[in-house]
């Protein structure tokens, strides 16, 4: 397949992050990395003795990491325009390694979850 | 005559590429060497978006993509610890509250919103709403972002105090 028939994938997953880091990534950091842990709301050992089953449910677990996962692609995305932007060209390979840093850490986000 | 990689083809010399190519192709048509076409290229310096208010906000809007991918780097650690072990968690946790941690979430949390504000206001430009002869209106599409973005804290707000 070439590099023109992939461009929708790229930019779809992109438009996808934006969307979900629009909507969520602001309520997302304030609740559960700064209120929760610093125990201005709720209890971070009560909240993971009641969630974690839940959490850990493969079902579950693979919808969240996709979802951030989409928010680190609109982020590496991106920032490969721009640099661009800014006159400094890249190339096609920096920019395939950026999406290969995204699918690494999503590959091991799911084998640390799922395989125990 | 220059060789042309496909590395080299962005908007900015586009012309030149395709330029290069036509007059390659016409010289072997017609065993000529000289360049047939010549046209403008406005040059654009590399500071560009620096002397204009609205390019700069056009910069920062796009550079809010840094912190969000270092954000969801955290994000899939946290995940991972809360699917994980108690300890893993706890360390987590830990980590979170550490000074430089905290800054960095402010950081994140204003680069978002900002990212909110713009990708809310972009948002009606792409996504037409028919209902009826007419189409939704813009603010009614944006007004109704904010509002998701408001019920999903409130919603997470609700998990985090009702779970502990």
């Amino acid at each position: 397949m070439s590099e023109k028939h992939l461009k929708p994938i790229y930019w779809g997953i992109f438009s996808v992050g934006g969307t979900v880091a629009a909507l969520a990534l602001a309520p997302l950091v304030l609740v559960i990395c700064l209120l929760l842990p610093l125990g201005i709301l709720g209890n971070a050992d009560t909240f993971y003795q009641n969630v974690h089953n839940f959490i850990a449910n493969p079902l579950v677990y693979v919808v969240l990491v996709g979802l951030i996962f989409t928010l680190l692609w609109h982020g590496v995305h991106r920032f490969y325009y721009i640099l661009h932007d800014m006159h400094i060209h890249v190339g096609n390979g920096v920019r395939l390694f950026f999406y290969a840093i995204a699918i690494i850490a999503f590959v091991m986000c799911l084998y640390c979850g799922l395989i125990k | 005559m220059t060789t042309t990689t496909k590395t080299d083809i962005s908007p900015t010399n586009m012309p030149q590429a395709i330029d290069t190519a036509i007059n390659e192709q016409l010289a072997t048509d017609n065993h000529l060497s000289m360049q047939v076409r010549k046209p403008y290229i406005k040059p654009q310096p590399a500071d560009w978006y620096q002397h204009n208010g609205f390019f700069k906000r056009y910069m920062l809007r796009e550079l809010t993509a840094v912190p969000v991918a270092l954000e969801a780097l955290n994000l899939f650690w946290g995940l991972a610890s809360l699917a994980g072990s108690a300890s893993q968690w706890q360390h987590w946790v830990n980590v979170q509250s550490n000074v430089l941690m905290i800054v960095f979430h402010l950081i994140v949390i204003v680069a978002g919103l900002f990212n909110s504000k713009t990708w809310f206001e972009a948002m009606p430009k792409a996504v037409r709403i028919q209902q009826g002869e007419k189409f939704v209106a813009n603010n009614v599409l944006i007004g109704g972002s904010w509002a998701t973005l408001a019920v999903i804290l409130l919603a997470l707000c609700g998990i985090v105090a009702y779970f502990s």
